[in-house]
């Protein structure tokens, strides 16, 4: 029964209690969305064609990272290897597609490779590392904090490393192909004579195949039945570990896109690409109605936490809002999204 | 003999649901009043 539903058929009583319910729990939504209004009156061209599009292209960036993200904490967990293993796959792949020809190439003698060769590279990166992360949480019993804060400075190193080799000594790599800049940035449609750049595409694809995933395959169900119960999930004849190694290895692969994406986005890649990304990523998804409790969760509600935060954010950078200010109002967005997460959970029990 | 007060589990509860609210709306302003500084600050 849906809530108006409810409201019109409860009496007085029920009716202010349903409302009251319906204000806790939706009530950092409202906020974020009254700071927008306010936003948009002290900054007229806030939401214009250019500002959108600039809104879209960033939550477009950032909506696969959340996605992997998501399913690790449906699963009572979290993933902060997230940020390193974007920076090292979008490292690899501008290594491998770096333009003929240009002065500071890492490989000289390397032709730029086929851009399926190097989608495939990024996702085993990514996928190769999210399994690590699944399997030494399901097989070990360890806990998912302390194993993706190892991979994270695992993958760091790795990085650091690999940034060392061949020409390159340490420095950021650019001078990228124009195929693989083209084939990310590059633009078929636009709002106004603001162009829409391909990767805005290729992320809602991406969001169409991980919601199948989701809700209409028994992988997905699995998902959300060790999330909300393992013993349960168990009993029933789930393979709770399998299902934790390919959760992980899911939220890797999503890493390996974000990063294959993010190196063309960005043109210019270092041991910085990815920093704290999985903060941002973790955020979305709490303010999205991903619980931490577990088992909660849908894409609908990452993608609304993503464009959400990056409104906010775009309009803080619009208000001249000083950088380090934004981090204690990110914070406080997160604490209070949790505990309205944990409110909910609180009146369930 | 120091007597505890007991309380049921409903009760743990209720009181639980009610801290958090309270939670909710203290950081709910303090978000608020963090946003106006910020906006005032940068004019």
């Amino acid at each position: 029964m849906t809530l108006l539903k409810k409201i019109k058929e409860a009496d007085a009583r029920e009716k202010r209690a349903l409302i009251k319910e319906f204000l806790i729990n939706n009530s950092l939504y409202i906020f974020l969305i009254a700071a927008v209004v306010v936003i948009q009156f002290l900054r007229p061209h806030f939401l214009s064609a250019a500002s959108i599009v600039n809104i879209i292209s960033l939550s477009a960036a950032n909506l696969p990272i959340a996605l992997g993200i998501a399913g690790a904490i449906i699963l009572t967990g979290t993933d902060l290897s997230a940020g390193r293993i974007v920076g090292l796959v979008a490292c690899v792949c501008a290594s491998l597609l770096q333009a003929t020809g240009y002065a500071g190439k890492m490989f000289p003698s390397l032709a730029a490779l086929p851009l399926p060769l190097v989608l495939l590279i990024a996702l085993a990166i990514g996928a190769i590392i999210g399994l690590i992360n699944g399997f030494c949480t399901a097989k070990f019993h360890l806990h998912p904090f302390i194993v993706t804060l190892s991979t994270q400075l695992i993958a760091y190193g790795a990085l650091l490393m690999y940034l060392n080799i061949g020409n390159n000594n340490g420095q950021s790599i650019s001078g990228l192909d124009p195929s693989y800049t083209g084939f990310i940035n590059g633009s078929i449609l636009s709002i106004g004579k603001t162009p829409i750049p391909n990767f805005v595409w290729y992320s809602l694809a991406l969001t169409a195949v991980i919601w199948f995933i989701w809700n209409k395959t028994t992988f997905g169900k699995n998902m959300f039945a060790v999330g909300s119960n393992p013993d349960a999930a168990n009993v029933s004849g789930v393979n709770v570990k399998r299902v934790i190694m390919l959760v992980f290895m899911l939220a890797g692969i999503m890493y390996g896109v974000t990063g294959f994406i993010e190196a063309a986005r960005i043109g210019s890649n270092s041991a910085a690409t990815g920093l704290n990304y999985e903060l941002d990523a973790i955020a979305a998804s709490v303010i999205g109605g991903v619980s931490f409790v577990g088992g909660i969760g849908s894409v609908g509600g990452v993608i609304v936490g993503v464009v959400l935060l990056r409104l906010i954010f775009v309009g803080l950078t619009a208000l001249n809002i000083d950088a380090n200010m934004q981090y204690i109002i990110k914070g406080l967005i997160i604490l209070i999204a949790c505990a309205v997460d944990m409110r909910k959970y609180l009146v369930r029990k | 003999m120091k007597e505890f007060k007991k309380r049921n589990i409903y009760e743990n509860v209720k009181i639980s649901v009610r801290g958090v609210t309270a939670f909710i709306f203290g950081g709910l302003l303090l978000l608020a009043t963090v946003f106006v500084v910020a906006i005032i600050g940068s004019f």
